[in-house]
C-alpha cells in the first residue's frame, strides 16, 4: 500500500512538475512577446506621427508650418534613431526597426530625438528644421 | 470489530476531476488571451488603415501633386512625381488630373505606382478609390473592387467638386487575407 502511494505520488509529482515547467514557458515566451510587441506598438505610433505630421504639411498647402516635438526615448524606454529613407520614415532601437511611409519624397532635414522641430511647407517641399 | 480497508491511493475520481478542472481552466485562459491579442492586433491595424485612408484621401482632393502639371508627363511613377494629388485647389478636381490617375490605375504596374505615390504600400494592403456622382452614378473607379466582409478594411469618404458637380470620394484601403 505504501509503495503504491510513493509511486502514485511521484509520477502526480512529476505531472504536476511538467505541467509547471510548461506554464512557465508560455508565461514567458508571452511575457517576451508582449514586451516586443509594446515596443513595436510605440515605435510605430511615433515614427506614424512624426510621418502624419509631415503628410498634413503637405496638405495644409505651400507656407504651412507645424511644430512637432521628438521624445528622447521611446516610451518603453530605449533610445533610437529616425532617419528618412526616399519616401519612409525609419525608426531603429537596439537592432529593429519598423517604417511609416511618406505621401511626398521631396523632403529635406533630419531627426534628432529629443528635438522641437518646425516642419514647413515649402511650394510642396517639406523642410524639417529644429525650432 | 469491521474495520475500513485502506488504500493508499492517489490517483482517485476526485483528483482526476481536479486534474481536468484545472487543465480545462489553463487552456481556456490560454484560448481567452490568445484570441484578445488577435483583436489588439486586428483593431491596431484597422486603426492605421484608417489613419492611412485619410491621409491618402486628403491628398488626393486637396492638393495638386508635385509637379502640379504631373498629369502632363509621360511617365509617372515614384521617380517622375514627389506628390500626388487630383486637384486645383482644396476639393476641386482636376478633370484631367483625375482621368489620367483612373487610366494609370487601371493597369496592374499603373496601380503598384499609385500605391507607392499615395503611401500605402505596406505588404498586402490594397485600395479602391471610387467617385460617384449625387445621382449614384459612379464616375470612376480603381482597377480592384471593393473588398469582401472577411477583410480587414477601412473606408474614407470626402465629398469634392468634379466638372461642377458634387462627388463623393470614397477611399477603401483593406488587407488581402494570407492564403
Amino acid at each position: 500500500m505504501r509503495a503504491q502511494a510513493t509511486l502514485e505520488f511521484l509520477i502526480l509529482a512529476a505531472l504536476l512538475l511538467i505541467m509547471f515547467l510548461a506554464l512557465l514557458q508560455v508565461y514567458f515566451t508571452r511575457l517576451n512577446a508582449g514586451q516586443d510587441f509594446q515596443e513595436r506598438l510605440g515605435a510605430q505610433r511615433l515614427v506614424d506621427d512624426a510621418g502624419r505630421h509631415i503628410d498634413r504639411v503637405l496638405q495644409s498647402g505651400n507656407s504651412s508650418r507645424i511644430q512637432f516635438q521628438l521624445p528622447t526615448l521611446l516610451p518603453t524606454g530605449q533610445a533610437y534613431t529616425l532617419v528618412r529613407i526616399g519616401r519612409r520614415l525609419e525608426i531603429a532601437w537596439e537592432s529593429k526597426t519598423v517604417n511609416s511611409l511618406l505621401l511626398t519624397q521631396a523632403v529635406s532635414g533630419s531627426f534628432t530625438p529629443g528635438t522641437l522641430y518646425n516642419i514647413t511647407n515649402n511650394n510642396g517641399g517639406i523642410l524639417i528644421v529644429p525650432a | 470489530m469491521f474495520q475500513p480497508r485502506k488504500r493508499g491511493q492517489f490517483f482517485g475520481a476526485d483528483a482526476i476531476l481536479a486534474f481536468l478542472l484545472v487543465l480545462f481552466a489553463l487552456v481556456a485562459a490560454g484560448v481567452a488571451t490568445e484570441s484578445l491579442d488577435s483583436q489588439i492586433s486586428t483593431t491596431e491595424i484597422t486603426h492605421r488603415l484608417t489613419e492611412r485612408a485619410t491621409d491618402s484621401l486628403n491628398q488626393l482632393i486637396r492638393t495638386p501633386g508635385k509637379p502640379a502639371d504631373w498629369n502632363l508627363l509621360t511617365t509617372v511613377d515614384n521617380t517622375t512625381i514627389d506628390s500626388l494629388g487630383l486637384s486645383h485647389e482644396a476639393n476641386l478636381l482636376d478633370p484631367q488630373k483625375v482621368a489620367r490617375f483612373f487610366n494609370l490605375t487601371n493597369s496592374t504596374d499603373g496601380f503598384e505606382q499609385a500605391c507607392v505615390l499615395l503611401a500605402i504600400r505596406e505588404p498586402g494592403y490594397n485600395f479602391t478609390l471610387t467617385l460617384t456622382y449625387a445621382n449614384n452614378t459612379v464616375a470612376y473607379t480603381t482597377l480592384y473592387p471593393a473588398p469582401v466582409q472577411s477583410h480587414i478594411a477601412a473606408s474614407i469618404e470626402r465629398v469634392a467638386m468634379l466638372n461642377h458637380e458634387s462627388v463623393r470620394a470614397r477611399l477603401t484601403l483593406w488587407i488581402e487575407p494570407i492564403q
